[in-house]
């Protein structure tokens, strides 16, 4: 009978992270606040890029909180997309149908560039609208 | 053996359609692309922003012939790239790739199979991308590696010879790997060392991330060749050091190690670096990819790097000796600074030697 070996990794107690991953990240993300508000730019920081244990990823989402909107599409897989408690930061995270997280990421702008319809899709509603205006005169 | 007839065909037929043109005829929805491409952007360390304009280019891009090409391998990097086929949404992008040939897969055998191949070839002459997997064994004339009556060095020249780029998937096909380890029988040698007149990405590991590979693969198709390092290796995802976006590197700056794979500071979670990881001099996309559909990776399961994305990573001596015990001569200088921390990790290689001789000063009095 094989026994399973008691390896544990002890999580960091909150508020005892070491090198102020979380901080940091806390004023990147102020400083793409500031570039919002004073020139409309937005910006988005990759966290599946950012060497961080499961507790700081933890205290990263605790720190921002909620927000009033938080939807979730069906995109052969769930993506959901949450305002958090600071309007302008965006929580997005794409999940594919097997629950595998395939992009997350925050976002920092007036509304998540996901939702936005893309040049081409627009310029295809132009198209197919006029096309169905020609069909019914 | 060149194939002029081959090259006469290229320009014969139809224009293979465009990944946009497949994905619109089986109904895939444009959001439900850009969520693909959001995670393809995301593995390449490409900003958010930037999704929209290449799942643009992604979709312009026209449907590739793939032939994968197996050389002296174990299949473990098919094995690791199927994993990556799993998920339905990435399921979408591989179905625009037309797979032409790959032995293991196809259902075909024998003369069948490489009937298959050559026609395969024939037909996308010039265009098709050929993925290597395995060392190349070039002693005694190649005679240690042969199917279908060529040997691996004839069938990789050919093949080469009418491909747009080469992906050398795995250590072994990117720089010889395990098969060219010591003493190296075989004189097995990675496919950049033949073929010099293509261009080639090495997507070395052993085996390489799921993701890597068909980020590469995806990432060629959108925008061609990716920026390389020195050793042919994608940048967008070989830039970094494992050491560089471990999570445990913090411990390392504090100089906080795990002395043995049970102590304290292997609980708390402490730096690996004594007990031999090389993410210090590795160069690998782990640490933030990571493995099993992003579940964890070896250092977050408690284990070091082995530095299997390496150039001869086998021939490094010891998995469980500091890198830095290898920048040492046997008069005791110091060879080299290719470690981070040098300092700190000079000591540890010497209190690990220490230990070492220790041990086996003791295993000699017990025998």
């Amino acid at each position: 009978m094989s026994q399973a070996i008691p390896l544990k990794i002890r999580s960091m107690r909150p508020g005892h992270t070491i090198g102020a991953g979380v901080h940091a990240l806390a004023h990147e993300i102020v400083a793409g606040l500031e570039r919002l508000q004073d020139n409309g730019e937005s910006s988005a920081i990759d966290l599946k890029s950012l060497p961080m244990a499961p507790e700081e990823f933890n205290e990263v989402r605790d720190m921002l909180g909620s927000g009033e909107i938080d939807l979730t599409l069906d995109l052969d897989g769930p993506t959901r997309i949450r305002e958090t408690a600071y309007p302008g930061v965006w929580w997005i995270r794409h999940e594919s149908g097997d629950g595998r997280v395939l992009a997350e990421y925050i976002e920092i702008g007036r509304f998540p560039e996901f939702l936005a319809a893309q040049p081409e899709h627009v310029s295809d509603s132009v198209r197919q609208l006029k096309d169905r205006l020609k069909g019914a005169a | 053996m060149n194939s002029p007839t081959c090259k006469s065909r290229a320009t014969v037929g139809n224009p293979r359609p465009t990944i946009g043109q497949i994905l619109d005829e089986n109904g895939v929805g444009r959001r439900r692309f850009l969520k693909y491409c959001a995670g393809i952007t995301a593995l390449m360390a490409m900003p958010p922003g930037m999704t929209a304009a290449f799942a643009q280019q992604l979709r312009a891009a026209r449907r590739p012939s793939i032939i994968y090409m197996p050389f002296q391998e174990c299949t473990g990097c098919l094995e690791s790239l199927t994993r990556s086929f799993a998920p339905s949404l990435e399921s979408l992008i591989f179905e625009t790739v037309s797979l032409d040939y790959n032995h293991t897969l196809q259902a075909a055998a024998g003369h069948a199979a490489e009937a298959a191949r050559e026609q395969a070839m024939q037909d996308a002459w010039g265009e098709y991308i050929l993925i290597c997997d395995g060392s190349i064994p070039t002693a005694d004339g190649g005679i240690y590696g042969a199917s279908a009556g060529e040997s691996f060095i004839e069938q990789l020249r050919h093949a080469a010879d009418g491909a747009a780029a080469i992906v050398a998937v795995g250590v072994c096909a990117s720089y010889g790997g395990v098969g060219a380890a010591r003493p190296n029988p075989t004189g097995a040698v990675g496919v950049s060392e033949i073929i010099t007149d293509k261009p080639i990405i090495n997507v070395p590991g052993c085996p390489p991330l799921p993701e890597v590979m068909t980020g590469t693969l995806v990432s060629f198709l959108a925008s061609g060749v990716p920026e390389l390092d020195k050793h042919l290796r994608p940048k967008t995802f070989f830039g970094n050091t494992i050491h560089d976006r471990c999570y445990r590197r913090r411990f390392y700056d504090k100089g906080l190690f795990a002395e043995s794979f049970d102590d304290e500071g292997a609980r708390n979670g402490w730096c690996l670096y004594k007990l031999g990881c090389r993410g210090p001099t590795t160069y690998n996309a782990c640490a933030t990819i990571k493995w099993n559909g992003g579940t964890s990776w070896p250092v977050e399961a408690g284990h070091g790097c082995l530095g299997c994305s390496e150039p001869d990573f086998w021939d490094h001596g010891g998995f469980y000796e500091p890198v830095t015990s290898k920048l040492f001569r046997d008069d005791g200088q110091i060879a080299g600074a290719a470690a981070a921390g040098a300092a700190v990790g000079a000591t540890a290689a010497v209190v690990a030697r220490a230990r070492k001789k220790k041990l086996a000063a003791e295993a000699d009095k017990e025998a």
